[in-house]
């Protein structure tokens, strides 16, 4: 199955604003971020959204869902 | 006394150029204050010359209304300084601002307030003066120390707006809180790198818990900001500021506002309320 991950702030750093993925299905939140290498650390994750609702590690995805995460920016 | 100033204001000249001479001229010569003088003025259709060019983006009203205005800024760093300039700028007529640190070297790349012959000086007493220099008719109230909800329990009953121009997951949930109980809107800005991100939280709404919940402990190993990064967010917030106090255009109710000065982009995501 295909889904569209969307990556903001930080996480786009060496990978990328918004990429179609082939995945297997009953796929999860955490292993997309597997995938992806996205680290222990960055993954103390701000929100995780699923076509705009709110999701988490263990979310199960389906076709064509978009999967949106922001990691929690927090400088000032 | 009253009589005297109105009287002082009857001026016509005043109506094509009130500056800031005139408006110490007459403080002093009646006793009131530059926030008096010019409220008294705006109140008779007298824009002081440095309002002159708000008029139209605002109008004398709603110049009169940030006059009365009270806005509190939680940190005087990155974000905090520009924040207060800004607000300082527009006339917002009393801004109360919380820092406990001082200027080291590191923060030159970007705050605002921040020069060389301050290193080692505190924020709040930079930020202090520079307000006085920009804008000598705002009363300006800062804290040599935290912010915290039980010592600030007088500010915090008459503050409309509070920025918060933080640098901790878990001093922002605190004055998450503090907003709530108080039944104020707060402004919620934080940068890193290249990206930002702005949100606007009423009373009742969730957005910070949302995002920061249950991440206390968080801290990146990257601390690196560029200086457009803090001055854009701090400029959105300054927005979401006048805009919460004059009551107009769109506010980032249950949204955020995220920037890429890398991409150069800005989306604002719905984060719907958590019921």
């Amino acid at each position: 199955m295909k889904i569209t991950v969307k990556l903001f702030a930080y996480l786009r750093a060496g990978r990328f604003k918004i990429s179609s993925m082939d995945l297997p299905e009953d796929c999860t939140v955490q292993e997309v971020l597997e995938m992806l290498a996205i680290s222990r650390k960055e993954m103390e994750i701000g929100i995780i959204m699923i076509n705009g609702k709110r999701a988490s590690f263990n979310s199960i995805l389906k076709g064509n869902d978009t999967l949106a995460i922001f990691p929690p920016v927090a400088g000032g | 006394m009253k009589k005297k100033l109105l009287e002082l204001l009857n001026d016509s000249k005043y109506s094509l150029s009130f500056s800031i001479t005139d408006e110490l001229s007459i403080a002093g010569k009646t006793g009131y204050t530059l926030n008096q003088v010019e409220d008294t003025a705006l109140e008779r259709g007298i824009v002081p010359l440095r309002y002159q060019r708000n008029m139209g983006a605002i109008n004398i009203y709603e110049q009169r209304k940030l006059l009365h205005s009270r806005v509190g800024v939680i940190g005087c760093g990155g974000l905090g300084g520009f924040v207060i300039e800004e607000l300082a700028r527009l006339g917002i007529g009393e801004i109360s601002a919380w820092d406990y640190d001082y200027f080291q070297e590191h923060n030159l790349n970007r705050q605002l307030m921040s020069e060389f012959r301050l290193i080692g000086h505190s924020k709040i007493e930079a930020v202090s003066r520079r307000v006085r220099r920009i804008n000598p008719g705002i009363e300006f109230n800062g804290m040599y120390r935290e912010f915290n909800e039980k010592e600030d329990k007088e500010l915090l009953n008459k503050m409309q707006v509070i920025v918060d121009a933080l640098d901790s997951v878990q001093a922002r949930l605190e004055l998450s809180r503090a907003c709530r109980n108080y039944g104020i809107p707060m402004v919620h800005g934080a940068v890193n790198t290249w990206y930002g991100q702005v949100s606007t939280q009423f009373p009742g709404e969730d957005v910070i818990e949302q995002i920061y919940a249950g991440k206390e402990k968080y801290r990146l190993d990257e601390r690196s900001v560029l200086v457009f990064t803090a001055s854009l967010v701090a400029s959105l917030q300054a927005a979401e500021v006048l805009k919460i106090i004059l009551n107009r255009g769109n506010l980032l109710r249950q949204k955020i506002m995220l920037v890429d000065m890398l991409s150069m982009d800005m989306e604002i995501i719905d984060i719907p309320k958590n019921d």
